[in-house]
């Protein structure tokens, strides 16, 4: 269970946190949230995908990592083994909560999930110094939060975008791994190549201009991450076949 | 010389209407100047009838192919999922008396026939049970598909339960903003006619004469082009479907998040049937009954009574009640020279399977394909829109009547009245001595232009308790086989998406909240 609380210099002013990203501790499953700033960085690890939020239907930018609901093939004894880990993951176990405001808008905060087993008071990282004031790490943990809050809404104007030009198309894979299984591999979307390939210079102009055209050509760029993420099931199949 | 057909002008903006426009208008371009320039006339004080909740899965078709957006719709017109009909006391009449006639085909009904197991050893359930995995959906109020599937697509083919008066408005609103179709508020008064008995113009109270290539009849019941005008004659099939009139009224949810039911229920009454179709914010519920075999009084007894288990006495008893006279029939024919009539302009029947609706799609799309590209052409093209439509009206007909020839009640000579062998038409005759002998299959229905599959007769005979004879019926190991696995995928179906499928009720709000993908 989590039990996220907002993070506060009075209540946290003896919390430590133990923080690794590359280390795993909470479940991390097939996919995760990810937005258009860090794509350069996850081109270079992962597939970057679109799907549909399963309670929503709405569409969302992934990196992918495993096949199966639960499967991440990143994660071997439990550890990432990539060099760069998303930020979504990179900020647990920290989140962003939103306030209710006078305004009627809602305000961002940083929570923390009070239950997580990196959280305690002896070891690792302190969110406050003795002044109360943040320190260098909390100020890390803060930048990345916000980068992901404004990027999320980078992340539904790009999809917007995307989806007004009708340059998502549903992508299906049909892999053949070694052991003879055959899977489709459904519910994940791209960016149309064709499509935008044959985008009219003035919007091809306008969406450079509004840096909707390199996240497009990196998503399918990243779509050569495909086949070693079945190279990386083969190993895993082949290791315990 | 050739009279290119440039333009068409529809009288009438009820449902048929606006689908009869948006289908044309959309299929030739009535907004570029080289397109088919489409007009609507509507009488703004005659009110279109404001009935018909009920559609069939072509629905989708439809609106996709005037381009709308299926969450929109759903938003604008109070819209919810239709997975099919349950049929309640038609069977006996006693209160667990029900059968299914759901949307989804029979499990592997593309490979082979699983009626002829069913009915030697698959008795323990009903047919539609063992067969398909819809009916349980509508049992426990689910939905046809998840927010995630995309616009149109479905998880459990559907159809939708739809406001009238709204889904008028809505049409209306993207044929004149989106699909280049002019709009004229006015009464036509008089209709005048070329040399060759073509309409040539429609005189009308304030705008002058309409010209046009081809009118099209969307009056309703007035039938002002086809029947007033030409005087085709109306074929009364009230000999074969005795229904004639109809009480309508709204029920409200007495919680707004009350489930919606997923299906049309049809309740078998004394001397008609009751239909309950489920909207997001009310229900639609109306009973049709036969004038020769009850009265009004009785009939509006019955309809109270049958609301009141879910809304009360004194909310049922304050309801205002809409009585609607109808005949069962329709015209002669449909296209007579340069008029086609569509909608209640061309006939009517009791509504028991939803098929008024689906006629004027079916009639709108056949226009659209074959509009005639001349005066020239247009006779051969509307002997074959006659020829295509007269037989499907007969095949309905023969359907409707399949619900009733079966029953076991005797409450009622208005059943008892319904098997009589002369109110039967020759051709359901001879499908049913036929049935006696073997299961119905695809080849009871070869014809492009049928309307309903074979799959539907399933469901209604054996829903109904039909028996095929089955003792001199001798399956191979690879049918049983086949028989066997299907129906067993089919339990498993069921328990997969009884455990995994959201409620009616909690995908419509997401609707709202969210909408659909278009992919
Ligand atoms: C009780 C009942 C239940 C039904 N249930 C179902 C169902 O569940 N499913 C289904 O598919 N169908 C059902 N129907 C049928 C369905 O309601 C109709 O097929 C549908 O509404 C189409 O009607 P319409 O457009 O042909 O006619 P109307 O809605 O009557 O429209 C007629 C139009 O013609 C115009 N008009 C008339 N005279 C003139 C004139 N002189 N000048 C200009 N304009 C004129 C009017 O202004 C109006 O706009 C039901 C019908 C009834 C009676």
């Amino acid at each position: 269970m989590s039990k996220p609380v907002l993070v506060d210099s009075k209540t946290h002013q003896n919390v430590r946190v133990k923080y690794a990203p590359s280390v795993v501790v909470t479940p991390i499953g097939r996919n995760c949230p990810v937005i258009v700033q860090e794509f350069q960085h996850l081109a270079a690890e992962y597939p970057i995908m679109i799907t549909k939020n399963q309670s929503t239907g709405r569409f969302v930018c992934v990196a992918l990592f495993g096949f199966e609901e639960d499967e991440n093939l990143f994660i071997e004894n439990a550890r990432w083994q990539s060099s760069y880990v998303p930020l979504n993951i990179q900020r647990q176990p920290f989140l962003i909560g939103n306030k209710p405001t006078a305004s009627g808008k809602d305000e961002h905060v940083v929570l923390l999930d009070e239950d997580d087993e990196r959280v305690g008071t002896t070891e690792g990282e302190a969110l406050f110094n003795n002044r109360g004031f943040p320190t260098p790490f909390m100020d890390k943990i803060t930048s990345i939060l916000r980068a992901l809050q404004v990027g999320y809404e980078v992340n539904d104007k790009f999809i917007q975008r995307m989806l007004d030009l009708d340059l998502i198309s549903p992508a299906t894979f049909e892999i053949k791994f070694d052991n003879g299984e055959e899977r489709e591999i459904q519910g994940l979307y791209t960016i149309n190549q064709d499509r935008l390939r044959a985008l009219d210079s003035t919007v091809a102009a306008e969406l450079h201009g509004a840096g909707f055209l390199e996240p497009a050509y990196m998503m399918l760029a990243s779509l050569g991450q495909m086949q070693k993420l079945i190279d990386r099931k083969n190993r895993v199949l082949n290791a315990n076949g | 010389m050739i009279q290119p057909i440039r333009s068409v002008v529809i009288v009438g903006g009820g449902t048929a209407g606006w689908i009869t426009a948006g289908t044309v208008a959309a299929k030739h371009h009535a907004y570029s100047e080289h397109g088919i320039k489409v007009t609507l006339i509507e009488a703004p004080d005659i009110k279109p009838i404001g009935v018909g909740e009920g559609t069939w899965p072509t629905m989708r078709n439809t609106l996709r192919a005037m381009g709308l957006s299926e969450t929109e719709f759903i938003r604008e017109c109070n819209v919810g999922f239709k997975q099919g009909a349950k049929f309640a006391k038609w069977v006996d009449g006693s209160d667990d008396d029900f059968y299914y006639h759901p949307l989804v085909l029979p499990a592997g009904f593309l490979e082979g026939n699983l009626a002829p197991y069913w009915l030697l050893h698959g008795q323990g359930q009903s047919f539609s049970e063992a067969v398909c995995f819809q009916e349980a959906l509508c049992e426990h109020s689910l939905a046809p598909k998840l927010v995630t599937t995309p616009e149109y697509e479905a998880v459990a083919n559907y159809a939708y339960h739809l406001d009238a008066g709204r889904f008028s408005e809505f049409l209306k609103k993207h044929c004149l903003e989106k699909l280049g179709v002019t709009y004229i508020s006015d009464r036509v008064t008089k209709v005048n006619s070329a040399e060759n008995g073509d309409i040539a113009s429609l005189s009308t109270e304030q705008n002058g004469d309409l010209e046009g290539d081809l009118f099209v009849d969307c009056t309703g019941f007035h039938s002002l082009l086809l029947g007033k005008h030409y005087k085709v004659p109306f074929v009364d099939r009230s000999d074969v479907l005795f229904v004639d009139r109809a009480l309508a009224v709204h029920a409200p949810y007495l919680n707004e998040n009350d489930d919606i039911v997923s299906h049309t229920v049809s309740t078998g009454q004394e001397a008609g049937w009751i239909w309950d179709i489920g909207l997001q914010t009310r229900r639609g519920v109306g009973h049709v009954y036969s004038t020769r075999h009850t009265d009004r009084e009785r009939a509006e007894e019955a309809l109270m009574a049958y609301l009141e288990p879910t809304i009360g006495r004194s909310v049922a008893h304050n309801l205002s009640v809409r009585e609607i006279p109808i005949t069962s029939g329709h015209r002669a024919h449909f296209w007579q020279n340069n008029c086609v009539a569509i909608g209640l302009s061309s006939g009517f029947l009791e509504p028991l399977e939803a098929s008024a609706l689906v006629l004027v799609e079916l009639s709108a799309e056949m226009l659209a394909e074959q509009m005639p590209t001349c005066r020239q052409s247009m006779d051969i093209i509307a002997k074959r829109f006659n020829d295509t439509f007269r037989y499907r009206w007969d095949r309905i007909i023969d359907f409707l009547k399949l619900h009733y020839i079966l029953t076991r009640r005797t409450d009622n000579t208005f059943w008892t009245d319904n098997q009589d062998p002369d109110t039967i038409p020759d051709s359901l005759k001879e499908l049913m001595e036929l049935w006696r002998y073997q299961h119905p299959w695809d080849h009871d229905f070869t014809n492009r232009r049928e309307v309903f599959p074979a799959a539907s007769y399933q469901y209604v005979l054996y829903g109904m308790g039909f028996k095929t004879e089955s003792e001199h019926i001798r399956l191979t190991e690879e049918e049983i086989a086949f028989a066997q696995r299907n129906m067993y995928e089919n339990q498993q179906r069921i328990r997969q998406l009884v455990a995994n499928m959201p409620t009616h009720r909690e995908l419509v709000n997401k609707i709202k909240e969210y909408g659909f993908q278009k992919i």
